[in-house]
């Protein structure tokens, strides 16, 4: 449980302690119970003050701290508490709206490998990710994601999706260069480290994620925007109040009313609602300040492979001048395969290409396509 | 090898006939097969040119590798039109989004999707890189770009950006993310989509689906929409409160606080609780997305929308004061059971407040809009939390005035029949007026614009 949920839940029982004791009769002691209640919300509203004024940052919390001090000092205990659970339970809904936002890229740091397994002479010993210098041979198991940039030692199959959409794993032989961040798809090979980890693909994709997340503004509450002048006003009626009234209760009055905690608690659950609402269209959304930026796009530009259009080719027909190809390369396929219903050719065979023959030298992967020879007679 | 149609047939020496044997490529033939190549493309077709040769030993580079090739044919991919994407197109242009086409692929088959999706009409061409390159070109002089890089994409946002627009730009490859990035709202596809695209877009479409972009749009209007609302709600109520503070401090000066710091608190939670978030979390109003896009400077409350909130404030403001007049100066009750009047008041007007304005803003945007025979958005019954957060809300206030020890806390009063009837009328008389007021056609309302701007 975080810190401001504690808050929230320690804030909500003391109000029901208080009024619980004051339904029985003990006058004292409930507004005792509530001065407490207001003071466990006061203290880090307080120091959350001080801090954004050493940054040269006043906000509408202001109103809120004079409110609850001015409660707590006139004697309204049950007053004070009540503001301490809008301001607590406001910060909790904009928490609930701002961890969805940061999930995906705790997702992308968490499949970040931690330690890597490095080859120390003939033993294979476990090390820190960090303790990865160039030159190092490093063992990739199945299913593992490749720690750092690097040159393949022995041949590796990759998925490489992650960084380059393509579904199919790539093989890749001895000495090529292979980038952080991809999945051996194959059996365990060797990698020789040409970058450290901070230097790696991966840590720059992170890097990049974290920085686009950074750079945009994340939700501005929107009494803050408005502080400059609410802020001020507020405090010259309350005082004007006072001083024409000679009662400082009425001061208090204005303080509860300008009290921001209702647009604090409404704009998140309305974000909230929005990003939920999107998601059952089929759209996650990254945070209020996407949706809010949504609303004003002038311009929407589109690629046109799988935006426009299905993004799926298919062999719809083969050109007259290939048919009798086609028609061979068909029925070879079916002979070497010795079923009457071999998989498609596809599009090339189709189309008048001759495929690489399938043996010795040109071992046949999965997902490449079914080979065949045809008879040429020129 | 393939490639370029253009490319390989450049490159290209022989050709394979259709019985599999090579024969010689001859300009003329070059001609009719670039000739056969462009008609194809021009159907919105992808084209793909194949060619071989057989090498004896290893050549010394590249370039000298792809000489003297043999032509074996060309592989024509069609990639349709998703079905919703002409509609989806259109109802982008509705709201008032431009919907510009950004592609590497060849400008004929860009522009034959183009037309099949409604983006062009007959005739309108494609800007191609060096042209975009070239000329300090408006972009939105034209609706399709073709054989753009990925640093052309970005520049393209870039030049958007820098004209005023606010840019929102799909994409599924990791060599899309610098124009996601870039962009103000970058939208990644769920299913093509590469792991750095979804990390760095904004929104990430999980059906690939154009209109599922255009929902996504709505859903921020909607958003935006429901935070005026509740902005409107909130600042018209406090701000009523506020003036009833002040305006019985000025009628009254010599008598009593006008309201306890616990009785605004009480009414800040009754009103501004469940009410307020009820309006939050509204669907998105029918018709919507037949406005044009809010510019990016408008504040979301501006002067005139400050002004019209004022004046609501005044009149809420207003039958509290008065309700304050008659029970302490006509009919001479104690002050706090004239004060426990207003109490009520003040809380049960703003709560008829909120339906005022909800009903507003349904007939502020009434069109055509998602429709739901059996709830449509247009009535109150789409929005269950409201009327429990406004019914609610009433039956609380009455509650406190009827039961003792909550009487006691909050010092409210408990009416007489004529008090009943003085606080009946003083909390509906706002709201209908209210109501009157805003939804006059020239009151509060944005611009009526049916046609996408430009």
């Amino acid at each position: 449980m975080t810190a401001r949920r504690t808050l929230l839940v320690l804030v909500v029982l003391g109000i029901a302690a208080g009024g619980a004791i004051r339904l029985l009769g003990g006058v004292r002691q409930a507004d005792l119970i509530w001065a407490a209640t207001t003071m466990v919300a006061l203290a880090p509203l307080t120091i959350g003050i001080v801090a954004d004024l050493r940054h040269g940052k006043v906000g509408v919390d202001v109103i809120a701290l004079l409110a609850m001090g001015g409660a707590i000092a006139l004697g309204e205990y049950l007053a004070g508490a009540v503001i301490a659970l809008m301001l607590v339970g406001g910060q909790a809904l904009e928490d609930y709206a701002g961890a969805r936002a940061r999930r995906e890229l705790a997702q992308l740091v968490e499949r970040a490998p931690r330690t890597v397994h490095r080859r120390e002479g003939t033993d294979v010993v476990s090390r820190n990710l960090a303790d990865v210098s160039p030159g190092d041979v490093l063992l990739v198991r199945p299913g593992e994601v490749v720690p750092v940039d690097g040159l393949t030692v022995t041949p590796a199959t990759l998925d490489e999706a992650a960084l380059t959409g393509e579904a199919r794993p790539v093989d890749h032989p001895a000495g090529e260069k292979v980038s952080s961040g991809t999945v051996n798809a194959g059996p365990p090979f060797e990698l020789r480290a040409t970058a450290t980890a901070q230097d790696s693909t991966y840590a720059g994709i992170v890097r990049l994620v974290r920085e686009a997340q950074e750079s945009k503004a994340p939700f501005v509450r929107m009494a803050d925007r408005y502080a400059l002048v609410f802020l001020p006003l507020t405090l010259l009626v309350a005082a004007a109040a006072w001083i024409v009234s000679g009662d400082p209760v009425r001061a208090l009055s204005v303080l509860v009313v300008a009290t921001p905690c209702p647009l604090i608690l409404a704009a998140p659950v309305a974000i909230v609602s929005g990003i939920s609402r999107a998601a059952r269209w089929g759209i996650i959304v990254k945070g209020g300040a996407a949706l809010e930026a949504l609303a004003t796009v002038r311009i929407l530009l589109v690629d046109k492979t799988g935006t426009l259009t299905a993004g799926m080719p298919s062999v719809r027909g083969v050109p007259r001048p290939a048919r009798g190809l086609r028609a061979q390369a068909e029925a070879s396929l079916r002979r070497r395969r010795g079923s009457p219903r071999a998989p498609a050719p596809g599009g090339i065979a189709g189309a008048g290409l001759v495929p690489r023959v399938c043996g010795a030298h040109h071992p046949c992967r999965a997902g490449a396509g079914a080979p065949a020879r045809l008879p040429f007679r020129c | 090898m393939k490639g370029a149609p253009e490319e390989v047939i450049a490159r290209s020496e022989r050709l394979l006939d259709g019985s599999g044997c090579e024969g010689a490529l001859d300009d003329h033939r070059r001609r009719l097969l670039l000739k056969a190549a462009e008609d194809q493309a021009h159907h919105g077709r992808r084209l793909l040119g194949l060619a071989r040769r057989e090498l004896l030993e290893q050549p010394a580079g590249l370039e000298d590798a792809e000489q003297s090739l043999t032509f074996v044919g060309l592989a024509v991919l069609r990639d349709p039109p998703r079905p919703q994407a002409r509609q989806a197109v259109s109802d982008a242009r509705g709201a008032g989004v431009h919907v510009l086409m950004a592609t590497g692929d060849h400008p004929a088959t860009a522009l034959a999707i183009a037309r099949e999706v409604g983006l062009t009409e007959d005739g309108e061409g494609a800007v191609t890189r060096s042209e975009l390159l070239a000329a300090d070109l408006d972009p939105l002089a034209a609706p399709v770009y073709a054989r753009l890089n990925p640093q052309d994409k970005l520049d393209l946002v870039r030049n958007l950006q820098r004209r005023g627009h606010i840019v929102a730009v799909t994409g599924d490859g990791v060599n899309d993310v610098p124009a996601l990035h870039q962009a103000d709202v970058g939208v990644a596809m769920g299913r093509r989509g590469t792991q750095a695209a979804h990390e760095t877009a904004d929104i990430v479409v999980t059906d690939d689906n154009l209109a599922t972009i255009v929902h996504a749009i709505r859903a921020g209007r909607g958003i935006l929409d429901n935070i005026r609302k509740v902005v409107e709600y909130l600042v018209a109520a406090n701000l009523a409160e506020v003036l009833v503070v002040v305006g019985a401090l000025l009628l009254f000066p010599d008598l009593g606080v006008p309201l306890l710091p616990l009785q605004l608190l009480w009414i800040n939670l009754v009103t501004d609780g469940l009410p307020a978030i009820a309006l939050g979390i509204d669907a998105p109003a029918p018709g919507l997305m037949e406005q044009p896009p809010r510019p990016r400077e408008e504040p979301l409350l501006d002067r005139r929308v400050f002004v019209g909130l004022g004046g609501r404030a005044v009149v809420l403001a207003g039958a509290c004061l008065a309700v304050l007049a008659v029970s302490r100066g006509l009919w001479d009750e104690p002050w706090p059971q004239a004060r426990g009047l207003m109490f009520s008041v003040l809380a049960m007007s703003q709560l008829l407040y909120a339906l005022a304005l909800r009903t507003r803003s349904r007939r502020d945007h009434g069109g055509q809009g998602e429709r739901d025979a059996k709830r449509p958005a247009g009535t109150l019954l789409a929005n269950p939390w409201l009327l429990a957060g406004v019914g609610g809300g009433l039956l609380l206030q009455v509650g406190v005035s009827l039961w003792l020890p909550a009487r006691s806390l909050l010092d409210a009063a408990q009416p007489s029949t004529s008090g009943w009837m003085l606080v009946a009328a003083a909390s509906f008389a706002p709201a209908l007026a209210i109501g009157w007021m805003v939804t006059r056609p020239e009151r509060l309302k944005r611009p009526p614009t049916g046609r996408p701007v430009q």
